[in-house]
Order: structure tokens, then C-alpha cells, then sequence
């Protein structure tokens, strides 16, 4: 039990098949994410409704030219919904990541500068906190804050605070064994200039490859609370939410649970390939001796 | 070994009482709550410190953590503030359901890993490999409960093979029993299925690139000897880690696809409690459920100290 959270979603380099001189993970993976961002941002440009537009003539219906994805039990596009779901899910988990790395980032440089009691209560706190799992954690921290995308965001963020500070914490201390870092201590630089000027710079790649790989484990998460109730609320159109009402009509309109559940896979699976590429293309410079 | 033993025992209690503090500390900030929701939305100022009364509300924090965990510690979780029934007994007709699914869906992930992950090694770099790798990865990026809905899609709507929910205990009808934890034990089970595979895979090719395979296959040792001596052994170390760690994503999972399948387990008890704001259920069900996955991690991290004594030294920080 001492890997990083993000390493839950472990490592691909080397392992991948046509791995070898042609990073097949991240040209799959960067186009997939890609499109996803791209698809996202432009939402309000390329979905051809508005997503809350109802119109009870033509409910759960399937593919047609009007409705490219057929259309919900209130006669709502679903092609529009995915759209500005994705829109939610791509918010929602950068944002999270975002605040895990931003706190276990802290708390990892902090506890990584110098072994101690203070390095070890830091991590023995971490521990316990990774020790919940991760959906529990999530529902538990929702039912205390309040149903809502920003509290979605928090709890999501928290959960990934252990593993970004596993993770922080082992590059500061392989770092800190530097010369140049003994030389700024020795010269009186203070504390917080050497974590941001020495540490921060030298481990931000390496968290930025992590926080890659966490934001695929993030998307689920949210779409996990959202399909629960405890995410978006309706009307507002989540990946989640949307399977959670498609369930009831999926015997007459499959695509209503069929395509968010898609876009899902594919969002996720596009993240983890460029994270799995990135961490390829770094391992591959290590090895050549480059970095 | 029994001395290791010990100290992780230890170390277990005392997470799981820092766990508890968490949980209540998190559950209890916003104060008023329990009584808003049992009594609806405005109860007269009466009804409600007689309410708090009654359950101990009106007294410090610490001290009505005190009388609950206190409580816990004697197998009592206290009663639910809506239905007024016992969570102890809810707890105990609960725990067998949670635990059923959870190992079935364990055995599902090794089922898909263990040969997934051999079939890909023996066929590295051709087809095989890739279409193994290709079900590895949709398994770990697709959530539980996505999977879940479109396996009842398939199964359960089109193809009318397998029901869409709902228990029988084994006792009564152990055939009954296995057709209705079939679907939810391959959902939960295919994530960590997908992940262990590619944890397994990387640890074989990578061991079978060391130096002492090529020496053992030049004095003269068979491929599967060399497979299984070295690559595997070596290999199950990173998978028995990760295997720990995937304890806690099956658990945290079950909550969820509990629910999908109407599966009356704890996971469904936590989620009942949020919709009907009865958080002494919520807290019970949350600790019940951290309480088993830090025994079963310790169980998995017992397997490993045996496999690998080192690991018997290592795991002090």
C-alpha cells in the first residue's frame, strides 16, 4: 500500500503491444482527448438543441436525421444532452484534479523536505485517508456538504489529495538528495523559496503525467455520484444522471443508457491512453539518458 | 512473522478508530440535521430538543462520540432515527449479502485477469495480445454502474436469460442465488479484472526481459519452467499489492451496484440512510464497510509477507 492513488489506473509503458518506437497510447489517446475537449468547449456551437428543449411529440425515440441519437422520455436530444454532459464531466474532473494536486502537491513537497516526525504524521494522515475507499469516501463527504457540482468537485478533489502526496513526496525526497539543493540550504535560502523554486519545478512533469491518468479515474467518480442522485441535478444533463433516467426507459430507447455510457468509455479510455503515453514517451527519454 | 502479524493488528485498530473520529466528525459539522429530517422540515423547537433529547443530541460532540463508539465497541450501532429499528441487527441480516457479492465479484477479476494476462504474455505482440489488452482497458475505464446497466440491457432485456435484480439468500435456494449475483458480481468484478490483467501482464514480460531467465533458459530450463519459477513468482508480488488495493474499489463499488440490482446489503443500507438523512445509519453502514476493507486488506498483505518475507521488513516507513 504504497503506491499513489493515480497508480490505482497503474502504468501501461512497456507492457503495450506495437509499443516500440510508435507511441501507439498517446496518438489514440491525445486524439480521443482531443476531440472530448474540443467537443466540450464548442458544445453550444455543435449540439443542434438546446438540452433542456422538450418535446413530447417525439419522446424515446431512436436514431434519426432530426435526433442523430435519438431523443429522451421528454422528447430531449440526446446527442445535445451528451454533448453538454461532457461539457460537466470535463469541468467537474479538472477542477478535481485540480484541488488534488494542489493539496497533496503541498503536502507532499512538504513532507518529502526533510524525513521527521513531521514527514511521518503528514503521511500516516494520508494513509487513513486512502485507506476509505474512494466511492464511500465521495457519497459520505456528499451527504454531510450537500448535493451539488461544486461540492462533487471538493469530494472528488479530496480523495485524490493521498495519492498526489505519495506521489509528490517520493519525487521531492529524490530531489532533495540533489547537490544544488545542498548548496541553497547551505547558502541560508529559506524553506518555502526551496520548494518553490527548486522542488517545484523538477517534479511538476512528473505530476503532471499523474494528474493525466487521474482525470479519466475522476470522470468516473463524478459520473458515478451524478448517476447515484448525489451529482448534477436534473434538468442539468450529466453522463451520470442521464443513465440514471435512461434505466427506466432502456427496454424502449437502449441509446438513452447506450451512448452516455459510450461517451463514458471513450472519454475515459482516451485519457488513460495519453496518460499511459506520456508516461511511455518519459520512460523512453529516462532510458535514452535525455531527461 | 508473528511479531509482524501484531503490529499490523494494532495498526488496523488504530486506523479504524481514526476512521471513526473522520466519520463523525464529518456526518456531525452541520449541526440540527438528524432532527430536521425526522421531524420534517420545520418541527416546533419543542419537538425538536425533545427529539435531540431523546437520542443524546443536546450533549457535547465529543461526548456523543464517546457514547457511540463506546457502543460500536459492544456490537452496539444504536437505533435508526427514522424507523426507530435496531442497526446492529440491520447490520448483521446485511453483512452475509455484501460479502457474497464482494468475493464473487473478487473471483470474477482473477478469473478475467490470471488467464487474460497469460494468454496475452504467451501471444506478446500479435493480435492476441492486443485484443486481450483491448478488453483490459474497456474493463478499467468503463465505471461499474455503466457496465452494470448495459449487461442488464443485454441480458436481462434482450436476451431475458438473467433477471435485473433482486436477492435470494443461498440457504433458500442456492441456484436462484447464484443467477441473481451472476450479473452484479461480473460488473463490479470486470473493473478490477481489467486493471489486475495489465498489472499481471507488465510484471511477466517485465521479469522475463531479467538476466537470470536468459542464464536459467541457457542452462537449459523450459520455457514453462522459467515462466512459472521465475516470471510468475516475481510477477505476483505487484499483483498482490494492487490486488490489496482493489479490495477497497470492489467494496466501494458494491455500494453502488447494490443498489443497481437491489441487492439488500450494507451498501444499500448507506445509501438509504442519505436518502432518508439518517446519518447514525449512513455512519454505521461507512465504518462497517472501511472496517471490512482494512481486515481484507490485511488478510491480502499476510498472503504477500509469506509469499515474499522481505515485504515482512519493508512495510516500515
Amino acid at each position: 500500500m504504497s503506491e499513489p492513488a493515480s497508480e490505482r489506473r497503474p502504468s501501461m509503458a512497456r507492457s503495450t503491444p506495437l509499443g516500440h518506437g510508435f507511441n501507439l497510447p498517446l496518438i489514440v489517446g491525445g486524439l480521443g482527448v482531443t476531440i472530448f475537449v474540443v467537443a466540450s468547449l464548442a458544445a453550444p456551437v455543435l449540439a443542434p438543441f438546446r438540452p433542456d428543449k422538450i418535446d413530447v411529440l417525439s419522446r424515446l425515440q431512436g436514431i434519426s436525421a432530426a435526433h442523430l441519437l435519438g431523443t429522451d422520455e421528454y422528447g430531449r436530444d440526446t446527442l445535445s444532452r451528451l454533448l453538454y454532459g461532457g461539457r460537466l464531466s470535463l469541468i467537474v474532473a479538472v477542477i478535481a484534479v485540480g484541488i488534488g494536486l494542489l493539496g497533496g502537491g503541498l503536502v507532499g513537497m512538504v513532507a518529502g523536505y526533510r524525513p521527521g516526525r513531521r514527514d511521518a504524521l503528514l503521511m500516516r494522515s494520508m494513509d487513513i485517508l486512502f485507506s476509505f475507499p474512494a466511492i464511500l469516501l465521495a457519497i459520505v463527504m456528499m451527504a454531510a456538504l450537500g448535493t451539488s457540482v461544486t461540492n462533487a468537485m471538493i469530494a472528488i478533489g479530496i480523495i485524490f489529495i493521498p495519492g498526489f502526496a505519495r506521489y509528490a513526496r517520493s519525487l521531492t525526497r529524490s530531489v532533495m538528495v540533489e547537490q544544488y539543493i545542498a548548496y541553497a540550504r547551505s547558502t541560508g535560502v529559506p524553506f518555502l523559496r526551496i520548494l518553490s523554486r527548486e522542488v517545484l519545478p523538477n517534479i511538476a512533469p512528473g505530476m503532471v503525467v499523474q494528474a493525466t491518468v487521474a482525470v479519466g479515474y475522476a470522470i468516473t467518480l463524478a459520473a458515478t455520484l451524478s448517476f447515484l442522485g448525489l451529482g448534477a441535478q436534473p434538468p442539468t444533463p450529466s453522463w451520470g444522471n442521464m443513465i440514471a433516467a435512461g434505466r427506466g426507459f432502456m427496454a424502449r430507447a437502449p441509446l438513452m443508457v447506450v451512448a452516455p455510457a459510450l461517451a463514458i468509455l471513450i472519454a475515459v479510455l482516451s485519457t488513460n491512453l495519453l496518460g499511459e503515453g506520456l508516461q511511455l514517451r518519459a520512460d523512453e527519454r529516462q532510458s535514452r539518458g535525455r531527461v | 512473522m508473528t511479531r509482524y502479524l501484531i503490529k499490523r493488528v494494532l495498526g488496523v485498530t488504530l486506523s479504524l478508530l481514526v476512521a471513526s473520529v473522520l466519520l463523525f466528525a464529518t456526518l456531525n459539522v452541520l449541526p440540527g440535521k438528524a432532527s430536521t429530517a425526522a421531524l420534517g422540515l420545520n418541527p416546533t423547537p419543542a419537538a425538536a430538543a425533545a427529539f435531540n433529547k431523546r437520542y443524546g443530541l443536546d450533549r457535547p460532540l465529543v461526548a456523543q462520540y464517546l457514547s457511540w463508539i463506546g457502543g460500536v465497541l459492544r456490537g452496539n450501532f444504536g437505533k435508526s432515527y427514522q424507523t426507530d429499528i435496531s442497526i446492529s441487527r440491520e447490520i448483521a441480516r446485511r453483512t452475509p449479502v455484501t460479502l457474497e457479492l464482494t468475493s464473487c465479484a473478487a473471483l470474477v477479476a482473477l478469473v478475467i485477469a490470471v488467464p487474460l494476462a497469460f494468454i496475452a504474455t504467451l501471444g506478446r505482440g500479435t493480435i492476441v495480445d492486443l485484443v486481450a489488452t483491448a478488453v483490459s482497458l474497456i474493463g478499467l475505464s468503463l465505471p461499474a454502474f455503466a457496465s452494470a446497466t448495459a449487461l442488464v440491457l443485454l441480458f436481462s432485456l434482450r436476451l431475458r436469460w438473467l433477471p435485473p435484480g433482486g436477492y435470494v439468500a443461498p440457504t433458500v435456494d442456492l441456484g436462484t442465488n447464484l443467477k441473481l449475483m451472476f450479473l452484479p458480481a461480473l460488473s463490479l468484478g470486470f473493473v478490477s479484472g481489467g486493471l489486475l490483467m495489465r498489472i499481471f501482464r507488465t510484471g511477466i514480460v517485465d521479469a522475463l526481459a531479467r538476466e537470470y531467465v536468459l542464464v536459467s533458459r541457457s542452462r537449459g530450463a523450459s520455457r514453462g519452467r522459467v515462466l512459472w519459477r521465475h516470471a510468475v513468482r516475481v510477477a505476483s508480488i505487484p499483483f498482490i499489492t494492487v490486488g490489496a488495493m482493489e479490495v477497497g474499489a470492489i467494496f466501494g463499488g458494491a455500494v453502488v451496484i447494490e443498489q443497481i440490482f437491489q441487492l439488500p446489503g450494507i451498501g444499500s443500507l448507506v445509501l438509504e440512510g442519505i436518502e432518508t438523512r439518517d446519518y447514525r445509519v449512513l455512519q454505521a453502514g461507512a465504518l462497517v464497510i472501511t472496517a471490512f476493507v482494512m481486515i481484507a486488506n490485511l488478510l491480502v498483505d499476510m498472503i504477500a509477507a509469506v509469499i515474499d518475507p522481505r515485504l515482512r521488513v519493508t512495510t516500515e516507513r
